[in-house]
């Protein structure tokens, strides 16, 4: 099953390294008609935006340009959507993206990634995957990468609920929202102990991970999941007062899958495959193609079982062959010698 | 002729070059203080602007009451806060950059040193025609 997994591994590393580009950007398209699909089916207020043509067209827009600008068009859609209930509240959530820039994403750009992508992790019931794979593949600052992205989550879902009580557009009207959303958010006992729950799993995921025996990554992962299985459950017949505790399990237990295949896969958001460079001195130009090099080679024979052989009528048996065979070289040095004589 | 060593080298440098080592470049002009003194003041005007922001938001949550109380608000006590907290985030943000930004000038600092290297051999290389002096060859920048 492991080798199994690793030729696989090994197929879909051949296949990145030689056509990274085109899988990079059908990996952007695909994400972005997602994200932006959810959206309208969250958002949907705008007319415009709510379009499968400009759905598709800045898909394509997002696939061909920088990363940056995937994180810039996601944004300014969730604003466009906003834009239609209230300007006010479109103006109000570009200011919460503005403090989320200045105070924390400018140090850390990469970081902007895992802040959008936890609300629509939540949307599909797995955001309980960020912070497993924050503690594996990032250091300890992406802590406030998680609690961030889940206060987005809670400011869209505010947002939305808010969204509905719209009637009168005037501007008293809409600080009322806007004070709706904040009290919403404030008085949120399930949102807190999501925020201390994700930085503790992602602290901790960190601190096994960066220790010095075999799988730590693994044991720091399955440790995650069994802690954020119990804290969840628990919040969820506390805070929440539920008895549904199948949608947290299921999630918890999904989620753990993926970080696991993620960690194994070892899927890096800056992984290159084939590097082409050029470069000239004072006698040649060069054209240099570098493809990198395969961990584990798949095997060229499989070997199934091995057995004792069962002797048949077929099988031959090597040591009486063997003395019949000195036993005729004898008699034929001794014939050959008397033959001499 | 081709010399399998020097283009190994030439690639890793070019490959430095045209990736990481155009950021690592730009850092390393400058001196480390400077590096990080201009840094920690990038730091301090972006965290202003993000508390004026969220004051702004406050001050937006609770407009109705500060227009009916304008002229009962202690604002000598609320200035006092506001400033204490200002001050306070302008000490945090300035012990993170330090911390930050001095591991970011060290980090490539080393990987300019190893490109410099690099580039030291292929001036011995030219120079002795043909003849690098013989150098363990790092794996990766």
């Amino acid at each position: 099953m492991i080798f199994k997994l690793l030729e696989l591994k090994n197929f879909i590393k051949r296949i990145g390294d030689r056509y990274w580009l085109y899988v990079k950007i059908a990996i952007k398209f695909i994400s972005a008609i997602v994200i932006f699909s959810l959206m309208n089916i969250h958002m949907g207020y705008s007319d415009v935006m709510d379009n499968t043509v400009i759905t598709i067209g800045l898909s394509v827009i997002a696939a061909f340009s920088p990363d940056a600008v995937f994180s810039l068009l996601a944004m300014a859609v969730s604003l466009a959507h906003l834009y239609s209930v209230s300007i006010v509240l479109a103006v109000v959530m570009l200011v919460v993206y503005l403090i989320i820039y200045f105070a924390y994403v400018r140090f850390v750009p990469g970081q902007i990634f895992v802040i959008l992508a936890i609300p629509f992790l939540y949307i599909l019931g797995i955001p309980y995957v960020m912070p497993l794979i924050c503690g594996v593949f990032f250091a300890p600052y992406s802590i406030v990468s998680n609690v961030l992205g889940i206060l987005l989550y809670y400011v869209y879902i505010a947002v939305e609920g808010a969204a509905g009580l719209s009637g009168d557009k005037s501007i008293s009207n809409t600080i009322n929202f806007f004070n709706v959303i904040v009290d919403n958010i404030r008085d949120n006992k399930y949102m807190l102990f999501s925020m201390i729950i994700f930085a503790f799993i992602a602290l901790l995921t960190y601190i096994i991970r960066i220790q010095k025996f075999n799988h730590s990554s693994d044991v720091s992962i399955l440790t995650g999941i069994v802690l954020m299985l119990v804290a969840f459950v628990l919040a969820s017949s506390l805070i929440e007062k539920s008895d549904n505790f199948v949608n947290v399990i299921v999630g918890v237990c999904v989620s753990g899958f993926i970080a696991f295949m993620v960690r194994f896969f070892r899927i890096s958001l800056d992984y290159s495959g084939v590097k082409n460079i050029q470069f000239e001195d004072d006698e040649y130009y060069y054209y240099v193609k570098a493809v990198p090099k395969l961990s584990v080679s798949a095997p060229d024979k499989q070997v199934m079982t091995i057995h004792a052989q069962i002797p048949t009528s077929n099988t031959m048996n090597l040591r009486e062959t063997i003395e019949k065979t000195f036993e005729e070289s004898e008699h034929n040095v001794t014939a050959a010698v008397e033959e001499d004589r | 002729m081709l010399s399998k060593k020097k283009i190994k080298i030439m690639f890793r440098m070019a490959s430095y070059e045209q990736g990481r080592g155009k950021k690592d470049l730009n850092t390393v002009r400058f001196y480390k203080a400077d590096y990080v003194r201009l840094n920690i003041l990038k730091s301090i005007v972006c965290m202003t602007i993000a508390y004026a922001l969220v004051l702004g938001l406050v001050v937006l949550y609770n407009a109705e009451y500060i227009i009916k109380n304008a002229v009962k608000l202690p604002y000598y006590s609320i200035g006092l806060k506001v400033l204490g907290i200002y001050i306070s985030l302008v000490v945090f943000y300035i012990i993170v950059s330090l911390a930050v930004y001095a591991s970011r000038y060290g980090h490539a600092r080393k990987r300019v040193q190893r490109y410099f290297k690099y580039l030291k051999y292929l001036s011995k290389y030219y120079d002795n025609d043909g003849e690098g002096y013989e150098e363990e060859e790092r794996d990766d920048f």
